[in-house]
């Protein structure tokens, strides 16, 4: 009798050791689909790391997230993908598809995240065989995006920076009216900024940038270069005298900042400014980050009259 | 004391193991095997052995999916694996109400006999089945007698999803995945013949679908030990693409596949696909297109290193349509669909790839975050 309860007890606990043992998990969050593979190895990324990659479901004007209605997804997540074997290439994911509210375009972008640089895994010349149509090197704009990049056809960008390789694509329904590889390269840039952001630090190592205004540091952190022109909040402009006003809606993103009489404009994923002198072409696009416009800071703060002076990494603002 | 620890153990043991005493069901068959149930799986994971639909379908309450050829008479036959602790061994019964519903438009589309006094190993064929491609759901009420006299009766419940479909799913969909028949069962819903429905879902693939401009979508390719690419071999990543934001989403080798499992999936014989050059020469453009209109997309004219597309004796391409106005390719004739196709050759001809003409995209249930970088499978 004794012996068969221990062997009842015994297979009880291989049951309960077995449920125990780490699996395979896919689970979803609304429009989100989730899976993480990470039984055996990790990146250590979060299903919030991975949405601080890319823009919010209702950060980018005009459009928004809706589900697609044949599998309910708008969001793909995956974490620790390849991370149920023990070698080889390992790399978490995330793809999120928007849909342009008035035309019906569709706008998409994709951020994989692996174990080392993405250089091992990701290239140009990897991207130039094997497909339809073949990839052109540089960005649209020519300013260098990353480490690498390439634009292919006319709505979309890839770039690779870090650990990180980012594709962003517009999905045109008339693609003869609304082709714009200038908007889709903003939004790249404002995903590289997220990557440079990014607190697991995936992109490239950058000295930190320092803004003061009257010798008091401001916009900590989220000033930083990008290919050698310091961006920045708008917001951060304020303690030198510069009123900001922000009107968001589903359309429409823009700021407002004026000093002395100088106002300017700015609107999210746009390459120019409206300023009290004209329209001015920006050296960077405009593009939100948790809550706020990133501007090119020389220029901006220029436009409202504002002395800007940089020595080495410091940024020194001086409201005349 | 021992004992009753023992007890305990016991029903612990027995819950955790779901096991549960005095089951009953109602299990679906055919008279005919041919006929269906034909075997099914989710789409869900690899290997297809723990991926797979139970068979034959049990049903007790929103069971199993399950898929049938259109028109068969079904068997409905009372299954038991242990009697009820009280009330003994199920000896009679019935069903009524059985109603074939569409889960497209919600219309009855059959109503059936009743069927009551059954003995317990006396099965009930109800039919025929409805003779097109359909989505259905099958609703039944069942009462059942136990030998002490009780009965259990108004047991309403569903086959939550019944497919039905021309005949037995081919390669590469069989067994064929659920989540590929919930869409090419609702495409080509009303089709009666293989003609019908191949061109009802190719139309379907290219109204719905999102030409992503020519990029890598959900196939990688495979090398030989020297690292050159083999052209009779492709992996289509199913899953994926199913699960994709812009479903249906992706470049022409994607739509082929895609094809392929559409109409497989319903039991029509397409299942080729073909290139029109080999990959060692897809490291430029090779010819120029005529005005086309790939899916989801105004009129354009395309620089292309390759094309691929369903091929059997006759071209279907859910990719595009031929011109600014959009002939589909519906069974056309190879020579007429690349007269339509391509407007000059800007580097080398078409050429038949793989030299044998064709090959059956291999399948795989695994999701995104396991697609291996481009371009290798292996």
């Amino acid at each position: 009798m004794q012996r068969y309860l221990w062997a009842m007890l015994t297979l009880g606990g291989l049951i309960g050791l077995m449920a125990s043992q780490p699996k395979v998990r896919e689970w979803r969050i609304g429009g989100i689909l989730v899976r993480d593979s990470g039984v055996v190895r990790s990146l250590g990324l979060t299903v919030d790391d991975m949405e601080n990659l890319t823009y919010g479901t209702d950060e980018i004007p005009d459009h928004e997230c809706r589900p697609n209605p044949y599998n309910g997804n708008h969001t793909i997540i995956g974490l620790n993908g390849n991370g149920d074997k023990p070698t080889g290439w390992l790399r978490s994911h995330i793809t999120r598809g928007w849909i342009n509210i008035s035309t019906g375009d569709l706008l998409s972008v994709t951020v994989r995240v692996y174990d080392k640089s993405a250089r091992e895994y990701e290239t140009y010349e990897n991207y130039r065989w094997g497909m339809q149509v073949l990839p052109v090197k540089g960005s649209f704009s020519g300013l260098p995006l990353g480490e690498e990049c390439f634009r292919h056809g006319k709505n979309r960008i890839w770039f690779r920076l870090g650990q990180c390789a980012v594709e962003v694509e517009l999905l045109v329904r008339r693609e003869a009216e609304w082709s714009d590889g200038l908007y889709v390269e903003a939004l790249a840039w404002g995903i590289k900024y997220r990557i440079q952001q990014h607190p697991k630090r995936l992109g490239m190592v950058q000295k930190p940038v320092t803004v003061l205004v009257a010798n008091q540091p401001v916009a900590q952190g989220k000033a930083i270069a990008l290919a050698g022109v310091t961006v920045a909040p708008i917001s951060d402009l304020e303690p030198a005298q510069v009123a900001v006003k922000t009107s968001r809606t589903s359309k429409e993103w823009t700021v407002t900042a004026s000093r002395n009489g100088k106002w300017l404009k700015v609107k999210a994923f746009s390459w120019d400014m409206e300023t009290d002198k004209g329209k001015v072409k920006l050296e960077r696009p405009v593009f939100p980050y948790k809550g706020d416009l990133i501007v090119p800071l020389r220029q901006v703060a220029e436009a409202l009259g504002i002395v800007v002076q940089q020595k080495g990494q410091t940024i020194a603002l001086l409201p005349k | 004391m021992k004992r009753r620890v023992t007890i305990v153990a016991c029903v612990f043991l027995l819950t955790l193991a779901n096991c549960s005493f005095g089951a009953w069901w109602i299990e679906l068959s055919s008279t005919n095997p041919s006929d269906g149930p034909f075997p099914l799986r989710w789409g869900n994971q690899e290997p297809i052995d723990a991926d797979r639909v139970p068979f034959l379908p049990r049903w007790l309450i929103n069971g199993d999916p399950c898929c049938f050829k259109t028109g068969v008479t079904v068997r409905l036959s009372l299954r038991q694996d242990a009697p009820d602790p009280i009330h003994g061994w199920v000896v009679e019964w019935g069903v009524g109400y059985l109603t074939l519903y569409s889960r497209v438009t919600g219309q009855v589309l059959r109503t059936y006999p009743d069927a009551y006094f059954l003995t317990a190993n006396q099965p009930y064929d109800f039919g025929p089945l409805v003779e097109w491609i359909e989505y259905a759901q099958l609703g039944m009420a069942v009462y059942v007698v136990y030998e002490s006299g009780w009965v259990e009766e108004d047991y309403h419940g569903f086959v939550d999803e019944m497919f039905i479909v021309l005949d037995a799913p081919k390669s590469p969909m069989d067994p064929a995945w659920v989540s590929v028949l919930r869409i090419s069962c609702q495409w080509a819903r009303g089709e009666s013949t293989s003609g019908g429905a191949a061109i009802s879902l190719t139309q379907k693939l290219w109204e719905n679908g999102n030409y992503n401009g020519g990029y890598p979508g959900y196939i990688r390719y495979f090398r030989d030990p020297n690292g050159l690419p083999v052209d009779d071999r492709e992996i289509f990543y199913l899953k994926a693409f199913l699960n994709h934001p812009w479903f249906p989403y992706g470049q022409c080798n994607d739509f082929a596949d895609f094809l392929i499992c559409l109409m497989t999936s319903v039991g029509v014989p397409i299942d080729k696909a073909r290139r029109t050059h080999q990959l060692l020469l897809t490291d430029d453009t090779n010819f120029r297109t005529n005005w086309i209109t790939p899916a989801g997309q105004s009129p354009t004219k395309a620089e292309w290193t390759y094309h691929q597309f369903v091929f059997t004796d006759q071209v279907w391409d859910g990719c595009l349509t031929l011109g600014e106005y959009g002939n589909f390719i519906i069974g056309m004739e190879f020579n007429g669909y690349k007269t339509g196709l391509v407007e000059v050759i800007l580097r080398y001809d078409w050429q038949s790839t793989p030299p044998s003409g064709w090959f059956i995209p291999e399948i795989s249930a695994v999701p995104a975050d396991q697609i291996p970088p481009w371009p290798w499978a292996n």
